[in-house]
């Protein structure tokens, strides 16, 4: 069975383990280092972190969590996904994503 | 890319049209997957839109449940139930064959959400904030879970797409019309070589005479 991880500062993820969430990682400045290590282990299913941490993330790093299969990288806050607006505008050629 | 120099015979014609016909079959298969592909991105669009929306207005609602429990019954009391909490939710993923785009399926999640007295903490030691803000993390987690499998669906025929568009560009646009001016090169060429051969044979009769 595969887990959920979760990587963020401690009030981020204190949330998650009162979920029940045991696999969780606060880091507050080395968040790429730790993200990379749980791409190369693969033992997660799926990363979920913060919009702010992942917006700071460098650009080919971004690329590898979009791109990663396992795990799959969600991240929550209060943003909507751009990136999969830009895409999809990019391949459809409509904004189908824009709100009503 | 070097052109490479065609061949002006009837075998090479010949070669030329298979080929021609063999790639309109495929643009025209090609063209339906494409079709296909884009009925199914669409079906997927709105259930992602649809939980990215509830992901953000659940992440909001679980932010401010934990801020108050937090305010209210002081750090050491939500951490003190967070240790409390036993398993981690149980999920598998699966996988699944869309257009021939493999995708994840429905993760099971049916142990995120529990009851009070399966969290593992003491129910009349924990007070009702910190059991909110607990149910509001676990429906968080569900429509996580629920994301994870959609997006990825969405991300990978969005992929597919793009990559069908190329190809069936890349044959309408340039290979097919490329041979085609081949053919047409090749059949002037043979008949130039025709009518050639015939004013020879009426020269060389009109000599004879």
């Amino acid at each position: 069975m595969a887990g959920i991880t979760v990587v963020g500062t401690p009030d981020f993820i204190l949330g998650f383990r009162l979920a029940g969430i045991r696999t969780t990682y606060a880091e507050t400045t080395n968040i790429e280092t730790r993200i990379t290590q749980i791409l190369t282990e693969g033992q997660a299913s799926i990363l979920i972190l913060h919009d702010e941490d992942f917006t700071r993330l460098p650009a080919a790093t971004k690329r590898r969590l979009r791109e990663s299969r396992k795990p799959i990288v969600i991240s929550v806050g209060s943003r909507e996904e751009d990136d999969l607006r830009d895409k999809i505008k990019r391949v459809i050629g409509i904004d189908l994503y824009n709100k009503k | 890319m070097v052109k490479q120099a065609v061949k002006p015979t009837r075998s090479e014609l010949l070669v030329i049209q298979r080929r021609i016909s063999l790639y309109e079959r495929g643009h025209k298969l090609l063209k339906m997957k494409r079709d296909g592909l884009v009925i199914e991105f669409f079906a997927v669009l709105s259930k992602v839109k649809d939980i990215r929306s509830k992901i953000v207005d659940d992440y909001r609602r679980a932010e401010v449940k934990l801020t108050v429990a937090t305010s209210v019954d002081g750090k050491n009391a939500v951490q003190s139930a967070a240790f409390a909490i036993r398993d981690d939710p149980h999920i598998k993923i699966g996988s699944k064959n869309v257009m021939g785009v493999v995708v994840p399926t429905t993760l099971e999640s049916g142990t995120v959400k529990r009851r009070i007295d399966q969290r593992g903490y003491g129910v009349p030691g924990i007070s009702v904030r910190i059991d909110e803000a607990t149910d509001a993390f676990e429906q968080l987690i569900e429509d996580i879970i629920l994301a994870a499998e959609f997006e990825t669906t969405l991300r990978r025929l969005i992929d597919e797409i793009e990559k069908n568009k190329r190809i069936v560009n890349a044959l309408e646009f340039r290979i097919i019309p490329e041979l085609k001016r081949q053919v047409a090169f090749i059949q002037a060429r043979l008949e130039e070589l025709e009518r050639e051969n015939i004013f020879r044979l009426i020269r060389i009769k009109g000599s004879q005479v």
